[in-house]
């Protein structure tokens, strides 16, 4: 007689590993044997989707729009800030050159226009001290990109905070925190 | 939303943030909390989607087991705590408002295909004890041993009563996609 649990014996687990309620002992054995048994890999899905049925039959409880809404705004802010470090630390593992032309490439792009119209005002002279005018233009330009930038920031942080504030508003509207942690009891 | 677009995220949550927040709170019997396993839920999928196969699972079944997991390690934790009470079980919660919904699934204001409404049913269809095994193990996470020390019952019985009515549950679903009526 084998000690090791053949295929039929970890089938009949199938279900009880769907429901995740097997001991982690349990649940590993069945687990590496579906990776390897296409037909309990489907069985097992199957019950997932039984066992997800489950929920389908509870009263359904709303979520208040209002704090919906905010909810939503902070999860979705919360996932741009991750975006943006994830890209953020990407950067590192890039050469150092291709790093710095990754971060810096929008200035350089405005410099480079800066650049092309300094000389051209310099060579045509179109407008008397062109070559100021340019220079002026190019400060301008450059004050805008970092205004922009700087903006772009706040309104995320803005956003993430709002939302953070639009909760604890809610909250406190409904009479604070012992109202809110009250269960309310289902309808007969 | 594998490639990191907020904006599916979004509309995922639209069209699934009640359902979860419902499962949530049938689980933990607190809003507060559930609408922490909302944002919690949502934040793994974001983090996790590049892991999602669609081939090998709904999204249904995926988005609300990663709810159920979230929901049951809070309610675990609760029960650490030595403050903690409990409150009345969801299995007999529901066997209360059994005699309110005879037969009838709550309007849950999403889009429900007639297999998931076949399969909840269904699940109104089990034998009372199996029902009972299956919900103690679905709403609070029971082990085959803990349903038998709370049920006084042997744990063979339970471990069956809780195969028979995954196996019929999930039958159900097999003749839905045979088109069997």
């Amino acid at each position: 007689m084998s000690l090791t649990p053949v295929h039929e014996d970890l089938k009949e687990m199938l279900p009880a590993a769907a429901l995740e309620i097997l001991e982690t002992g349990e649940l590993e054995q069945v687990m590496a044997h579906v990776r390897d048994c296409p037909e309990c890999e489907t069985e097992i899905q199957e019950y997932r989707e039984a066992a997800a049925a489950i929920s389908l039959r509870l009263p359904a409880r709303q979520l208040d729009p209002a704090r919906a809404r905010a909810l939503r705004a902070r999860i979705v802010a919360r996932a741009r800030e991750n975006r943006s470090d994830s890209e953020t630390a990407m950067l590192p593992s890039l050469p150092r050159a291709t790093a710095i032309i990754y971060r810096w490439s929008g200035w350089m792009v405005a410099a480079g226009l800066g650049g092309v119209l300094l000389v051209h005002h310099s060579i045509h002279q179109p407008l008397d001290h062109g070559w100021l005018v340019a220079a002026v233009l190019l400060v301008i330009l450059i004050g805008l990109g970092i205004y922009v930038r700087v903006q772009r920031s706040r309104v995320s942080a803005l956003q993430a905070h709002l939302a953070d504030l639009g909760a604890k508003g809610e909250r406190a509207d409904r009479g604070g925190p012992g109202s809110w942690h009250t269960p309310v009891p289902p309808q007969r | 939303m594998a490639d990191g677009e907020e904006a599916a995220l979004g509309t995922l949550y639209d069209l699934w943030a009640e359902r979860v927040h419902t499962l949530a709170f049938w689980i933990l019997k607190d809003a507060d909390e559930a609408e922490d396993v909302v944002e919690e839920t949502f934040w793994q999928v974001w983090r996790t989607s590049g892991q999602y196969d669609g081939r090998r699972s709904a999204g249904a079944t995926w988005l609300l087991m990663i709810a159920r997991s979230r929901a049951l390690d809070r309610l675990r934790s609760r029960k650490r705590r030595a403050d903690w009470t409990a409150a009345p079980s969801t299995a007999s919660e529901l066997r209360d408002q059994a005699g309110a919904m005879p037969g009838e699934l709550p309007d849950i204001g999403l889009e429900r295909s007639e297999g998931q409404s076949r399969l909840a049913s269904a699940m109104g269809d089990l034998p009372p004890e199996q029902r009972s095994a299956l919900e103690m193990a679905y709403f609070e996470g029971l082990s085959h041993g803990e349903i038998a020390q709370r049920t006084s019952q042997p744990l063979g019985t339970v471990k069956t009563r809780i195969r028979l009515a995954m196996q019929k549950l999930r039958r159900g679903l097999g003749s839905l996609r045979k088109g069997e009526p």
